[in-house]
């Protein structure tokens, strides 16, 4: 659906160098800090800004992508959105003469839903309201792949369940590709099929979601059991006060030969905070 | 499908120019007062002063889409940035077109009504009428590329600048003597040409602006 082989981009104080794929039928997250390149790779995949390497989108070269490809992707943005001087009633006429499948009725009806109003400026909504906004217009028109940077940020707990019911709902339908961004790991655990990691504009994990919450624990050691440590299946370790915290891919070794050593179950958080602030063996 | 892009784009441009703020405010008051004014004038400065103004809040359409990066969002649906370029020239041309063929009825039907000897010549009026398009055509070869590289947010000093830029190159290739049939009154046939040749340089210029700028 969606590939970046070694694409660059250099601004003054940030390189953004990355390889990453979304593949047909998954859900696929990005997930990293503020500032590690999530929005800067999302704007690299839609062609927003130029870069060095290759990006291809459906197959295709990004340079030769058509208006009728463009339909079918349906995007959120963390950044940008409708112009703030138009109201939803006018969205509605603008959607239907962009995309030959946008579906009236289900546009309107999730509107009423999450509460949008129809008539008002869409600059008087809420960080939240113009969230939801993107993301019911993005899905109400068939789109294939559906690139998402933050679409949680802004929403309550309930608006963030609905959302993510209404991105499972989606994935229903055979062929369908989502890639989404979220500063809340819950919501990629929950979701992703496979979550690629960024830090300072490079992917330092990539892994599928069920492999990561399976086997991927973080052993608490002491001095002592560092010392006598099987080190060859240590990620990243980092000092603490009792002693180390070591990330580990396999965690069935370290049960079977370390009964000892307690063990955190891996988890988007911890995996990521140690594949960040840990070092490597 | 880009017959379906330009009708987007075009449906977006005209709910934006009647939801807008203040273009269609402006405008009225401006042709209100115009019709006014212009009851006590004979020459037709009147009508480009007038022409000018609802030319550059025409133009200024651009400002709604730029500001607050909303362009980025834009090219995330079916629009190309070539295809986003040509429809804003297109479309800034021809409501501003609109806009003056509504101003010259309306203005010929109410100064009849108002101005004491009657409306103006018609020839003087349809001069005026001509050099108004072709100060639609400057605005817009001036302000466009502005709106597109560097935003909106000083749509204000753009705006002026091109009003300032607009006079002074009427004023200035009016009054050249460029040749013995082209005499001084009938400026508009000399402004015409460089007016079209500005606007295809500008348009080439935003294109090229637009291809590679990042959002």
């Amino acid at each position: 659906m969606l590939r970046l082989e070694n694409v660059r981009k250099q601004y003054k104080d940030f390189e953004l160098d990355i390889t990453m794929e979304v593949k047909p039928g998954y859900v696929t997250g990005l997930i990293g800090r503020n500032g590690a390149g999530k929005t800067t790779a999302f704007k690299a995949g839609l062609g927003l800004i130029r870069t060095e390497g290759e990006i291809t989108l459906f197959g295709k070269p990004l340079e030769k992508i058509t208006p009728a490809d463009r339909e079918k992707t349906g995007v959120v943005l963390s950044d940008s959105g409708f112009s703030g001087y138009l109201k939803v009633k006018d969205l509605v006429v603008i959607l239907r003469n962009f995309y030959h499948e946008f579906d009236e009725e289900y546009f309107k009806g999730k509107c009423k839903e999450f509460d949008i109003p129809f008539d008002k400026q869409i600059r008087e909504f809420s960080t939240g309201m113009k969230r939801r906004l993107q993301v019911v217009a993005a899905l109400s028109h068939n789109a294939k792949l559906l690139i998402m940077d933050e679409p949680t940020a802004g929403l309550d707990v309930i608006a963030r369940d609905e959302l993510l019911t209404m991105l499972r709902e989606y994935m229903e339908t055979e062929g369908r590709s989502v890639l989404l961004s979220s500063h809340i790991s819950g919501d990629l655990e929950g979701i992703c099929d496979d979550i690629y990691m960024i830090d300072d504009g490079k992917v330092v994990l990539h892994e599928e979601t069920d492999t990561l919450l399976d086997e991927y624990c973080i052993l608490k050691v002491t001095k002592e059991q560092y010392e006598t440590l099987d080190k060859s299946f240590i990620l990243r370790q980092r000092k603490e006060e009792f002693g180390f915290s070591c990330l580990t891919n396999e965690k069935q070794f370290y049960l079977e030969n370390y009964p000892d050593v307690v063990m955190e179950k891996g988890s988007v958080d911890g995996v990521m905070t140690m594949m960040i602030r840990g070092d490597g063996r | 499908m880009k017959g379906l892009m330009m009708k987007g784009l075009f449906v977006k441009d005209y709910k934006l120019l009647s939801t807008g703020p203040s273009a269609f405010n402006t405008i009225f008051v401006a042709v209100v007062l115009g019709m006014f004014i212009l009851t006590d004038l004979s020459s037709y400065d009147g009508y480009s002063g007038i022409n000018l103004i609802i030319a550059a809040f025409l133009v200024g359409i651009r400002s709604y889409d730029v500001c607050d990066n909303g362009l980025a969002y834009l090219f995330t649906l079916p629009v190309s940035r070539k295809g986003y370029v040509r429809e804003s020239y297109l479309f800034s041309f021809l409501s501003a077109c609109c806009s003056l063929v509504i101003y010259g009825i309306f203005d010929r039907v109410l100064t009849a009504v108002l101005r004491p000897d009657g409306p103006i010549p018609f020839t003087v009026f349809l001069k005026a009428m001509w050099e108004c398009f072709n100060i639609v055509l400057l605005m817009i070869a001036l302000l466009i590329p502005f709106y597109l590289f560097f935003g909106a947010k000083r749509r204000n000093s753009y705006i002026l600048a091109a009003v300032g830029v607009t006079m002074i190159f009427i004023s200035y290739i009016g009054s050249m003597p460029l040749c013995g049939v082209i005499q001084k009154g009938a400026r508009f046939l000399k402004t015409f040409p460089v007016s079209l040749l500005l606007l295809a340089v500008s348009y080439l210029i935003s294109v090229r602006l637009m291809e590679k700028k990042d959002f």
